[in-house]
């Protein structure tokens, strides 16, 4: 047999005056990286399958464990870099399209990190959040037009309330398991903000927690019923997504048990592959046609929502999605995360959602409309600095997916396809689905909202606001750091110093 | 008058075999409660009063250990009376200097919850409750919360 | 309300706890003929071996009788009158509302082979151990009749304190009486590597020397020299005092399922009773210790007014010779299904009935198997799942996910 040209990522170092030989390791690696002799109890490890999720690391009892980049390295050069050969050698290994899980991994410049906020000094001077109410609560929906006087006959559009201007992104039950579901609907609940179900369907275990669901409709129409479209709060037709723009959805048959294959209404074991396109949106005329659908189902009730891609000539399609009937559009950034999506489309295709979203504010605001829709950034929104600066930029609220799976543990070890998540996140076999208590995973998502709202207000507070809305779309709070002119006028900022 | 019966509930939807309980109940009965690799690597292995099952196919795990029964079969089989119960706390209690190693609880507890060693000294050995602690050490290290320290107030007449 | 209760031993103990758990007020007298307070019959090689003390011994706390204000004279009960009175030796009467009989055994053939030698005792009372301690001395040579529990039991004790043994038993194997050929030869292979003896499947002609034994001259014509003989070949019901006041006797007192006996107010309980045997349903003498407590409060709470119910005498037995893990439980002897081991060698059987667990068997790997066991009193019908209660590892999911009731 060929030798193979896979090299171990990761090396295990077992300080073995510490190992107790317990087994845990060996028991909470799905990827079998340990192992232990059943005569003498001694255990030892093999890097090759190691991921680097550091679930190991984290239960050892004795912290007898360190998972660090395996020490062989092939001589450096600028382009020829290890992840270029690892690339290539894995294909030419197996013949077949590289997989990568969540997000863009480029080493590629951060723009959030480019902006900078405001603090007052002097004039209008700050609030302390900490004895003044910082109004944080915020409305995603169509709104009526500037001058509007209010009365009877003013249609008022159906409205998401939310307590703070994040909610939880769109991961499918199939590619998490029903465990974060559950976390994330609960922290939704208890903070007053929304959960986004994915194109997975709503499981019956979590039903309950359907007035604060986003309940999406993407082009497999994976569970979309009109119970199914009942139970959310708003609707979201996933049009893309920043993972993988142009491509459809893809869950491997491996992860489809018979409870997903139940919740998307498709036979179990099958893969769950949903389209490119939705076969009957092929134009925007289309989409206003499968909007207006969506509210007639629903009684003009609740909010619907299009989910796009940043891609280029975003700004254009936002208008076009504003005007087919939107309430909410959701723009996903090329640092959106997946379960699965082929590496190459997920690093190279799409643009960043700080650009997107300051394009899209501008040309809405432009043409008058900008008060149809309401805008969510997403993909790649890691703190609360981010989720402040897309506000300033103009966005009405943020999601975060990736973000919320690491607060529930997940490492970003980046090989969610393979269904063996050892944080029991991206997977539904039922022995590792488990290791996600419900409980803590609620607990801990609630503390990361929690501490973000602290943050935002500490932000506003040191502005000066004292409500979120005076923020939003202030692009006078943001200054740009490196950056260059033109990027400068796109994103509509001046630059530090000005 | 008010009694309190504490136990230790196991919750086999959270639990995820890792075995930390068992580890944690080892050390705790051992010379070095306070230091685990002193405890694991000093002559003998600790014996653990409890133990945790996999299922042969994988996807089930359980924490075992004794549920303090209210007519316990251990009792009413030890040749010694090695094992009483506390009438107010419900608590079963082996008195391990009177046991002579017969064995009978072993083959008495539905639960399975009695251990060995079997060879050697050999005493039988069960859940404390860890009375010197002031949560049990198994709770306490159990990384998902499947374990949980249950106060059931009853009466007795 | 009076209750009398004659026997001191664990079915008396099993008796004040029950009648105690009814009626706090009443009366209880205990007439024992042993000068000792309640001790675990069982125990007696463990304190022979030195394992224990005298202290140790005893089945409940010295408080025990003052705990539960019961009244203990020790003297003999020679008759029983029809008003259920007990007569003493010395001709007192002491009056009862309520008379439970838990009057034990009597070692078989002591006395036929006996005759009165110093050194040829029995292995049933404190007393007996008492007798066997003053002879121990380097190389004695010591012959035990009789290769089941009991005998097995003096035997370790006696080899851990560097005697030279030699096992006769009439049967073919040790512990014919709940064990199987193959388990019994297991026990033997591991007994003989530590260096005793055995001679099986032959009977003792007699037992010569005097005025002190020694030897034993077996049924073959072989003759075994040795310095002390231990008798333990059985035991049987002492009847007598039922037999004579006109209770209905079979082998044991037979009682009914609230342990009452033929005589309304007289009850009785432990190795002399023939009461409920679990699996058969029908009466049987199973002399077991914890049933000997069960029956006892059972019989206990009934005599107190509290009616209950005997679940029957499931016989389980759990052992360890010379370190190996010896166990039945119920119809132990029929054919079943089996599973041997070796390094360290181990034996499990299971016997089934109609699908359900009636029996078992398990030497060494014994971990746990009270999983199994308790399927034999949950009835539990276990066709198709065999496999599972022989694997090494006893896995309780496994099994009690397939745990359903007959």
């Amino acid at each position: 047999m060929a030798v193979s040209l896979r090299q171990p990522r990761f090396h295990i170092k077992r300080d073995q005056l510490r190992c107790v030989e317990c087994g845990v390791c060996v028991n909470q690696c799905a990827n079998r990286v340990h192992f232990q002799d059943p005569y003498d109890g001694s255990i030892d490890s093999d890097g090759i399958n190691c991921v680097g999720c550091l679930r190991c690391v984290h239960l050892c009892p004795t912290r007898a464990l360190q998972v660090v980049p395996y020490p062989s390295r092939t001589r450096e050069h600028g382009l020829w870099d290890n992840s270029a050969l690892h690339e290539i050698q894995l294909q030419a290994d197996s013949g077949g399209i590289l997989l990568a899980g969540m997000g863009n991994s480029r080493r590629q410049t951060v723009y959030w990190d480019r902006m900078l906020l405001n603090a007052s000094q002097v004039t209008n001077p700050s609030i302390d959040p900490l004895r003044e109410p910082m109004e944080l609560k915020t409305f995603l929906g169509r709104k009526p037009p500037f001058n509007t006087k209010l009365n009877k006959e003013c249609n008022s559009h159906p409205q998401l309330e939310l307590e703070i201007p994040v909610m939880f992104a769109a991961m499918s039950f199939g590619s998490v398991s029903l465990n974060v579901h559950k976390s994330l609907a609960r922290a939704a609940a208890s903070e007053k903000t929304y959960w986004n179900t994915g194109e997975g369907g709503l499981h019956p275990e979590v039903c309950q927690f359907g007035e604060r669901a986003i309940v999406q409709v993407a082009s497999g129409r994976f569970g979309v019923s009109p119970e199914y479209l009942s139970h959310g709060a708003a609707i979201e037709i996933k049009i893309g997504q920043g993972a993988k723009p142009g491509i459809g959805g893809h869950l491997p048959g491996e992860k489809v048990t018979e409870e997903v294959a139940l919740t998307r209404r498709i036979p179990a074991g099958t893969d769950a592959i949903s389209p490119a396109p939705h076969h009957d949106i092929y134009s925007i005329e289309d989409l206003s046609q499968l909007i207006y659908s969506l509210k007639e189902a629903t009684a003009y009730s609740k909010p619907v929502a299009v989910k796009i891609a940043a891609v280029h000539n975003v700004a254009a399609i936002c208008s076009g999605i504003a005007r087919a009937g939107a309430d909410i559009i959701v723009i996903d950034g090329y640092r959106g995360g997946s379960g699965a999506t082929p590496l190459r489309v997920r690093n190279e295709v799409g643009i960043p959602i700080e650009f997107a979203l300051a394009a899209v504010d501008t040309r809405l605001r432009e043409e008058g409309i900008r008060h149809e829709v309401s805008v969510v950034a997403s993909g790649g929104i890691r703190n609360s600095a981010d989720m402040a600066k897309a506000i300033a930029l103009g966005a009405d609220a943020v999601y975060i997916g990736t973000s919320a799976l690491i607060a529930l543990g997940c490492h970003m070890c980046q090989t969610c396809y393979t269904g063996r998540c050892n944080w029991g996140i991206a997977t539904v076999n039922p022995s590792l689905t488990r290791r996600l208590n419900p409980e803590i995973g609620a607990r801990r998502a609630r503390n990361l909202l929690r501490a973000w709202k602290h943050e935002l207000s500490e932000f506003l507070g040191g502005m000066g606001m004292n409500a979120v809305e005076s923020l939003r779309g202030n692009r006078l709070m943001l200054r740009g750091l490196g950056l260059t002119d033109r990027e400068l006028e796109i994103l509509g900022i001046k630059a530090v110093g000005e | 008058m008010k009694t309190v019966t504490r136990k230790v509930e196991a919750r086999p939807e959270h639990c995820m075999g890792c075995g930390l309980c068992r580890l944690a109940c080892q050390v705790a009965h051992s010379p070095y409660p306070q230091n685990m690799i002193k405890a694991m690597k000093t002559g003998k292995k600790p014996v653990a009063r409890m133990t945790v099952e996999v299922s042969s196919n994988g996807t089930e795990f359980r924490s075992v250990r004794c549920i303090n029964c209210e007519d316990p079969e251990c009792l009413k089989i030890c040749i010694s009376g090695a094992i009483s119960r506390n009438e107010e706390t419900g608590q079963v209690t082996t008195d391990e200097n009177r046991c002579v190693g017969c064995w009978s609880c072993v083959i008495a507890c539905p639960e399975g919850a009695v251990f060995g060693p079997l060879e050697g000294e050999a005493r039988a050995h069960k859940c404390d409750l860890c009375p010197q602690l002031e949560i049990p050490a198994c709770v306490a290290i159990c990384p998902n919360e499947a374990l949980m320290v249950v106060e059931i107030e009853g009466v007795k007449r | 309300m009076n209750y009398v209760i004659v026997g001191g031993s664990v079915a008396a103990v099993g008796a004040i706890e029950g009648i105690r758990k009814a009626d706090r007020q009443g009366s209880i007298t205990v007439v024992s003929e042993e000068p000792y307070p309640n001790y675990s019959r069982p125990l007696i090689s463990y304190y022979l071996a030195g394992k224990i003390t005298r202290e140790g011994m005893y089945y409940r706390e010295p408080d025990f009788y003052a705990r539960n204000r019961v009244k203990v004279v020790h003297d003999r009960v020679v008759r029983i009158t029809p008003e259920h009175s007990a007569v003493l030796s010395g001709g007192q009467i002491i009056p009862a509302d309520k008379l439970l009989l838990a009057v034990g055994g009597t070692p078989l053939l002591y006395d036929r082979l006996a005759r009165n030698r110093d050194n040829v005792l029995g292995f049933y009372t404190l007393e007996d151990v008492e007798k066997i301690k003053s002879f121990l001395r380097p190389g004695l040579k010591v012959t035990v009749i009789g290769g089941g529990l009991v005998g097995l039991k003096a035997t370790e004790a006696l080899h851990r304190l560097g005697t030279s043994l030699t096992v006769v038993d009439l049967a073919t194997r040790l512990m014919s009486g709940t064990l199987d050929l193959e388990a019994g030869l297991l026990v033997e292979r591991h007994l003989r590597s530590a260096g005793i003896d055995f001679r099986l499947g032959v009977g003792v002609k007699a037992v010569e020397g005097n005025p002190l034994a020694d030897k034993v001259v077996l049924g073959s014509g072989e003759e075994l020299k040795c310095d002390l003989v231990i008798v333990a070949a059985g035991v049987t019901p002492n009847v007598d005092l039922a037999r004579n006041a006109g209770i209905v006797t079979a082998r044991g007192i037979v009682v009914d399922l609230h342990q009452e006996s033929s005589m309304p107010g007289i009850f009785a309980a432990g190795d002399v009773a023939e009461a409920r045997e679990f699996l058969s349903g029908e009466n049987q003498v199973v002399p077991r210790l914890p049933l000997a407590l069960e029956q006892g409060r059972v019989a206990g709470m009934n005599m107190a007014g509290c009616k209950t119910v005997y679940r029957g005498s499931l016989a389980v037995n759990s052992t360890s010779l010379l370190g190996l893990p010896v166990m039945s439980a119920g119809d132990s002897k029929s054919e079943g299904i089996t599973a041997v081991w070796s390094d360290p060698p181990g034996y499990r059987k299971i016997v089934m009935r109609n699908g359900v667990l009636t029996g078992l068997i398990a030497v060494g790997r014994v971990e746990r198997i009270g999983i199994i066991a308790d399927l034999i009193r949950k009835r539990t019908l276990i066709s198709g799942l065999e496999a599972k209660l022989l694997a090494a590892e006893v896995n309780g999911i496994d099994i009690r996910d397939i745990a359903k009731g007959a």
